[in-house]
């Protein structure tokens, strides 16, 4: 069952484009990935989920329901959280989170219960009388996710969640997210344009370039795993260079801040993963570190926006890092 | 703008005339001459309307300039209920505004002719109607306020752009050689319309013709349809910001 189903959703500005024939498909229970550059199309597609616009055709469903014509019944199920917090400035978090709460349904006690709450599991507990103009914009993000889940949505709408987040706190928040779904069985759907963000929390993935899905699945199954480009670190990697760079089907070794990087021609990968650790135990070497030189959704997007290889994408926005084949 | 409202009361206050006979009766002659003079030349005037306008214009244009009204969208609520609960809100404060100097104005008159418990009762349903018909032609007022707000969406922009339609509606087309009787198409005009509908013993109201139940229906129904408009454009309205 899909939680969220589009069918040739289309948004024009005027003239402009601005989103074309989307037909997501976001499964029950899913942490899914809305992912593409600056531009993309991903949050007017948010706020057509959400019905701050109006799609200029196309449909909508969520749970099954209509949207625009069932927005109630879908909203009751639902928690959206901005991409820039939105919140009444002259409110303190307190009278905030109970003033969303009661707009979500709950009764004034039982806002003043799950406001308590929140506060706590958000992080913002000892500022819960502070006026929100007072804030910094990733306690603000803090304030506008615990708004987002006051109601108990059943599907989380999050546009650019970690966008104020410092390190720590976007660690925090994906450990919460990843919570979220596994123990409590919430969908989310996530936008962001941080390749290593939604690799790391999401098992489903859309990839959204001008206003079109160029890719759609889970993570797992849009990966190959004909990777053939390794790093490597090791107890003693002079000796593994001299190993490697006998080998025939060795194409390329380089060495870069202490990490080997080997490409390896795909058919002889065999030889080379039955060898390789032969080798390391028969000589009493460590390996520290074994892993594909590119993440395997970096891959996926290389593949689609046809990037030059041994573009590093990881940890970088990639909004500002793509370099296009011309 | 409390403060504003209160002058009238303290005019009152440095002016009244003197006192020649006291009690219930003539307090309520006097609090029927004094509440249509203060609503005539003030509260209903260029000062009130303003301050009507302000307090209506800002009550959605505010929610679509801040962003917070996706936050209202996103949750179950009709869009007609943030709409009537915006304008009812705003109502609610100009009764506050309004009620409380006609509040004080009674107390203080009652006061001067010592006509005690008696002329609180007696001054009352006079009190309420002075309110109503307040209420009547500042929610038409507000209605369209509400209207070029969600159109204009910036509070101030709104508020200027409402301020100077009815300026032009009551100052500037009457005043056209089409129309008769320019003066009748000012709301201060309108008020003593109104008032003589039950201020049946200040008899200086005469001079303002028109049936009272036919501006009570043409008020009445610019509110509906304000009211109506103003959840289309919500209706049709997309929030970029």
């Amino acid at each position: 069952m899909y939680i969220i189903e589009t069918h040739k959703l289309t948004k024009f500005f005027g003239k402009r484009n601005v989103v074309y024939h989307l037909d997501l498909k976001v499964p029950k229970g899913s942490i899914y990935g809305f992912l593409g550059p600056n531009g993309a199309g991903k949050t007017t597609t948010i706020k057509m989920l959400t019905n701050a616009l109006r799609p200029t055709y196309g449909e909508i469903k969520i749970f099954g329901l209509d949207m625009p014509r069932d927005r109630i019944r879908i909203m009751e199920r639902v928690g959206y959280m901005p991409e820039v917090p939105i919140a009444y400035e002259e409110m303190n978090i307190f009278e905030f989170l109970i003033y969303i709460g009661r707009l979500s349904g709950l009764s004034k006690e039982e806002a003043r219960e799950k406001t308590k709450e929140l506060l706590a599991y958000v992080g913002v507990g000892k500022l819960a009388f502070n006026k929100i103009k007072e804030l910094s914009s990733g306690q603000k993000q803090r304030v506008s996710f615990a708004a987002a889940l006051i109601g108990e949505p059943e599907l989380l709408i999050l546009d650019e969640p970690t966008a104020n987040l410092d390190p720590l706190g976007r660690i925090e928040f994906i450990g919460k997210l990843i919570e979220l779904a596994k123990k409590e069985g919430k969908t989310i759907f996530i936008s962001s344009h941080i390749v290593s963000e939604i690799e790391r929390m999401c098992n489903y993935v859309g990839i959204i370039n001008q206003g079109r899905l160029i890719a759609q699945g889970k993570i797992s199954e849009l990966t190959r795993i004909e990777e053939n480009e390794y790093d490597i670190l090791t107890s003693d990697n002079e000796r593994v260079i001299d190993f490697l760079s006998e080998k025939s089907y060795v194409r390329e070794l380089w060495e870069e801040d202490n990490i080997l990087h080997a490409r390896i021609e795909p058919r002889f990968l065999e030889e080379f993963f039955l060898q390789f650790p032969h080798y390391l135990a028969s000589e009493g070497i460590k390996l520290k570190l074994f892993k594909p030189h590119t993440s395997p959704l970096e891959r996926i997007l290389m593949e689609k926006f046809n990037i030059e290889v041994g573009t590093r994408l990881e940890n970088l926005r990639f909004g500002f890092c793509i370099k296009m084949k011309s | 703008m409390l403060a504003i409202m209160f002058l009238p009361v303290v005019v009152y206050f440095f002016t009244h005339g003197e006192i020649t006979e006291y009690g219930a009766k003539p307090l309520e002659r006097e609090f029927q001459i004094v509440m249509s003079s203060s609503l005539i030349n003030f509260w209903v005037s260029i000062i009130g309307q303003l301050i009507a306008i302000i307090i209506m214009s800002d009550l959605l244009a505010s929610e679509i300039d801040r962003g917070t009204m996706r936050l209202l969208l996103v949750k179950p609520i009709k869009k007609s209920e943030i709409v009537l609960g915006k304008f009812f809100a705003g109502m609610s404060s100009l009764a506050i505004l309004y009620g409380l100097p006609f509040l004080v104005m009674q107390i203080y008159s009652t006061l001067l002719y010592k006509a005690g418990f008696e002329g609180i009762t007696t001054t009352f349903n006079d009190l309420l109607f002075a309110l109503g018909v307040t209420l009547l032609l500042l929610g038409s007022l507000g209605a369209f306020s509400m209207l070029l707000s969600v159109a204009i969406a910036r509070p101030l922009y709104a508020s200027l752009a409402s301020f100077a339609v009815i300026f032009v509606v009551q100052y500037i087309l009457p005043n056209l050689p089409f129309f008769d009787d320019p003066e009748r198409f000012n709301l201060s005009y309108q008020i003593g319309v109104l008032l003589k509908k039950s201020f049946t013993l200040h008899t200086g109201l005469d001079i303002y013709k028109g049936d009272p139940n036919v501006s009570a229906t043409f008020f009445l129904s610019v509110i509906i349809l304000g009211i109506i408009f103003t959840l289309l454009a919500i209706y049709r309205k997309e929030y970029e910001g």
